[in-house]
């Protein structure tokens, strides 16, 4: 179990850890950005995490599904399209 | 009304300007149902459906999140979900997570771990075991790079419902690769840096 009291980093690291995905999605207004900034430039721990979770969102990208054959899906898709009434 | 156009003109427009997205609508298919065969089927079905819903649809307008809208309805009925996993906001326990998952990246020394190990298929079954909505959020933004509103839109969820869901997908995923890394002695449970420190 983890001991509140054995995890210190300096407080002011809540403004990053708290504001840390919006601030990655670029959803963050120009106070807290700079409120972010100031914290990152002097936190290597903040600046640790950040990358990690940038890494963690570069990697989920990179699973895109690839399908298998898409030229059949294609021919499929666009016989079901012709064949198909509109209402 | 509008009116209502013959089926031939239908066709062509649903071809000139819905399947150019089938790339989109297939890959994000394969993520709800996470099997190709079905994805096609479903797939199939949604642009089916999007023919005989074209009068609704107002030509401008986003045909991708349009029809990402058809096609998650479609998966949804198709599965009659019984059990329906969804997870409660807990914020205190995410607020708890956040920091924990703090802890660990800035302590553990996971900083390099996507360099040293090959995490795509940890993360892929982190993905696969989200719970819905958790993994289409995932999916419509994280992979398909759709916009918080766009999504919101495809899910029929407001959008801050889609922000703090999105959230605690990302966080579970990242737990669970934490806790991958972990059982492959990748990281130390306690934190590299606060080990052996008072004794
Ligand atoms: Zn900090």
């Amino acid at each position: 179990m983890i001991k509140p009291e054995k995890v210190k980093f300096p407080p002011d690291c809540e403004v990053v850890v708290r504001a840390i995905w919006d601030y990655l999605d670029g959803n963050v207004s120009a106070d807290q950005l700079a409120e972010i900034e100031d914290h990152l430039a002097e936190c290597e721990y903040c600046v640790a995490h950040t990358e990690f979770e940038r890494d963690l969102i570069r990697h989920i990208k990179q699973l895109r599904a690839r399908h298998s054959d898409p030229e059949r899906l294609r021919h499929r898709v666009l016989a079901a399209i012709r064949d198909a009434k509109s209402e | 009304m509008t009116e209502r156009k013959p089926t031939g003109q239908v066709a062509e427009e649903v071809e000139r300007i819905a399947l150019p997205f089938l790339g989109d609508v297939s890959r994000f298919a394969l993520s709800l149902t996470r099997d190709e065969s079905e994805a096609d089927d479903l797939v199939q079905e949604t642009f089916v459906r999007a023919m005989r819903g074209w009068h609704t649809f107002e030509v401008g307008t986003d045909a991708r999140r349009w029809l990402f809208t058809i096609c998650r309805n479609a998966f949804l009925r198709s599965r009659e979900r019984s059990h329906r996993l969804v997870l409660s906001e807990e914020g205190d326990l995410d607020a708890m997570q956040a920091v924990l998952g703090h802890v660990y990246a800035t302590r553990a020394g996971i900083g390099d771990l996507f360099d040293r190990i090959d995490v795509g298929p940890a993360i892929r079954k982190a993905i696969d075991g989200l719970p819905e909505p958790h993994h289409s959020i995932l999916v419509l933004i994280d992979v398909e790079e759709m916009k918080y509103a766009d999504a919101a839109e495809v899910l029929g969820i407001p959008v801050g419902t889609v922000r703090s869901r999105l959230f605690r997908a990302r966080r579970l995923v990242q737990e669970e690769l934490i806790e991958h890394a972990r059982d492959a002695h990748l990281l130390d449970g306690n934190g590299g840096r606060g080990a052996g420190e008072g004794g």
